[in-house]
């Protein structure tokens, strides 16, 4: 027996099964008006906040560089002070076998016109003090001697034969005790009127922040095959800035000109009026009688034949790009002497600032294009990369240096905005700089 | 049209062209879901609408595994589903109440009648006996799954399809009365 709620329930599936009514058109406005929203809020702009977060990591790190720059030179002026004076206790023996009263009379008497050239910060303080000493010898002594103690109360340095030294309990996490003043004023400790020479040639040395600029030119070598495109060989040419925190880590930043295509095909499919060939059209016969013979003559004319030819050609296309990168990546540098080696890596964006993109085309006349089928994508307007290189820095003189530089950039993002072409790419560079340090 | 990987992975990196294609392609088939499981053309149009977006947003979560056409189905039966949870929150009751089945001949009035006569028939039976009934006639979930789905036990899925269907035979029979009277 046939169960009727089951035909019931056949013959209402069967029903619906070609129910397909045509929904109002405005859902589909409403969809992509929601969805446009959704994209907007965060990556319809996210190109935009690439270049804001670059912007603004690369402002924090040029005023983290400079502000950081007295710290550090101060820092590393007392971390090497206690070499300084071990190096220079030859001259210094001297001096401090003088008591500090008269030290400060010779300073009364000579310092100012010795001092006041170098415009060194401890030196400046020095010439402060001096000035101040001049009024009255007793406050020099006091004053002095009074600064020496609040040194030595820290710990940090001892007074030896009048001077001070930096303690063997100096070090970077108990500096941070000690204060500004109180590490100019060690300068008191020092011979300055007889040993600046000595003494400003080591404060420059003791110097290891610093910045480096340089220029790099490049090919970058694509590593990644795709079907129907070939990716041309980039070349670049761009500034770069160091920043050295230390002896080793650096920041660097920069921009970079980059020249760069693909290569491609595009088919065509086009009417042209081509020539086929000639025939012989007789447009009349005559008859003579040739000895006797009746032989009829044709007149003929020649006839060209052109017809309407349908073509599939395959026209080979170019698109060309320029590119703005800019890079923004972490480093060590391990100097060895006059050739160096370091290793670097961090993210970099490339803005698109100019593209020519061509046109496939055919040659001949009254040609009729049908369909154009161009294989070859367009490239985005924005791609992120991530570069990791390592160089080696060959010394030419104090400030200049010549550096290679192989590295890899893998393409986060598909360099090509077509849905059928999305592959991260990845590229090989060898770059070659020319370097100029600035600073110490 | 063929739904294969490439369009599917072009849907799933957001090409709008491809879902406009894809939306053109399922909307209509789509709507019809929407038409049965809602209690108006606006709520259709609603479901539709959130549904599609629903797809979009989450074609990541399709693994490829069984009919793409079926996900997208699914995923826009769950947007109904959901749609009419809202509203029991609202102050929508499921009765529980046993229902002594009564079968009556409604075959001949369903070959019969339109689509529309069909869809306002469906509409009129209240979201809890509309929702299963779809779920089970149409969309072949059984009552374990209905009651999953639902939030009910099988149970309260079946006496909910008891009565969907003994109201939806007596309108039925209604219109085949009232066609044997013209």
């Amino acid at each position: 027996m046939i169960n009727p709620d089951q035909n019931i329930n056949e013959l209402l599936r069967q029903k619906f099964q070609d129910f397909e009514p045509v929904p109002p058109e405005h859902i589909w406005d409403n969809i992509e008006k929601t969805l446009d929203a959704k994209k907007g809020f965060f990556w319809g702009n996210r190109k935009y906040y690439a270049a804001a977060v670059f912007l603004i990591a690369l402002f924090s790190i040029g005023y983290f560089g400079l502000y950081s720059t007295s710290d550090i030179n101060v820092l590393s002026n007392i971390e090497e002070q206690e070499i300084i004076y071990q190096e220079k206790s030859i001259v210094e023996k001297e001096i401090i076998s003088e008591s500090t009263e008269i030290i400060a009379e010779k300073a009364v008497d000579n310092g100012e016109t010795e001092t006041i050239e170098k415009p060194e910060i401890t030196e400046k303080i020095i010439i402060e003090s001096v000035i101040v000493d001049d009024k009255t010898e007793n406050n020099v002594s006091v004053s002095q001697e009074k600064k020496i103690n609040d040194i030595e109360k820290l710990g940090l340095f001892e007074l030896q034969d009048g001077f001070s030294k930096p303690s063997n309990n100096l070090t970077i996490e108990n500096m941070n005790t000690l204060s500004i003043s109180n590490i100019y004023s060690l300068s008191y400790g020092q011979p300055y009127s007889k040993n600046e020479e000595i003494f400003s040639e080591k404060s420059n040395k003791n110097n290891n922040g610093h910045w480096e600029n340089t220029i790099f030119i490049n090919p970058e070598f694509s590593l990644t095959n795709l079907d129907s495109v070939t990716i041309l060989n980039s070349y670049s040419l761009g500034v770069e800035t160091s920043r050295f925190f230390n002896e080793n880590w650096f920041v660097r930043f920069g921009i970079n000109a980059s020249f760069t295509g693909d290569k491609g095909f595009a088919k065509i499919d086009y009417l042209s009026i081509d020539f086929m060939g000639t025939y012989d059209d007789v447009y009349d016969v005559t008859f003579d009688t040739i000895s006797g013979v009746i032989t009829p003559f044709y007149h003929t004319k020649t006839v060209e034949v052109w017809d309407s030819i349908r073509h599939i050609s395959v026209s080979e296309v170019t698109n060309r790009y320029l590119f703005a990168q800019v890079p923004v990546l972490l480093g060590y540098k391990n100097k060895i002497g006059q050739l160096n080696w370091y290793v670097y890596s961090g993210p970099a964006i490339g803005f698109q600032v100019a593209k020519w993109i061509d046109e496939p085309s055919v040659e001949g006349k009254d040609i009729e294009i049908i369909d154009l089928d161009n294989r070859l994508p367009v490239r985005s307007t924005v791609n992120y990369q991530l570069w990791i290189g390592a160089g080696i820095e060959y010394k030419l003189g104090r400030s200049t240096a010549i550096v290679l530089e192989p590295s890899y950039r893998h393409y986060f993002k598909s360099l090509y905005s077509d849905a059928d072409y999305k592959f991260n790419t990845s590229g090989f560079a060898l770059r070659l700089g020319f370097n100029y340090k600035i600073g110490h | 049209m063929k739904i294969d990987k490439a369009f599917i992975t072009r849907l799933q990196n957001k090409d709008r062209k491809t879902q406009l294609v894809f939306y053109k392609f399922l909307s209509a088939k789509m709507y019809g879901v929407c038409l049965r499981f809602a209690n108006s053309r606006d709520d259709a149009n609603d479901i539709l609408q959130e549904g599609f977006i629903r797809v979009f947003k989450h074609i990541n979560d399709f693994r490829g595994e069984g009919s793409f056409e079926g996900w997208v189905r699914r995923t826009i039966v769950n947007t109904a589903i959901n749609f009419y949870k809202k509203e029991k929150k609202r102050g929508y009751r499921v009765e529980l109440d046993y229902v002594k089945k009564k079968y009556i001949s409604g075959e001949s009035a369903i070959e019969k009648i339109s689509f529309t006569e069909l869809l306002n028939i469906i509409r009129e039976l209240p979201n809890g006996y509309r929702t299963v009934f779809n779920l089970n006639v149409i969309e072949g979930y059984t009552h374990k799954e209905i009651g999953k789905i639902l939030n009910i036990s099988e149970n309260t899925s079946k006496s909910q399809l008891s009565r969907a269907k003994s109201s939806l035979q007596k309108k039925l029979l209604e219109i085949k009365t009232k066609e044997n009277i013209d």
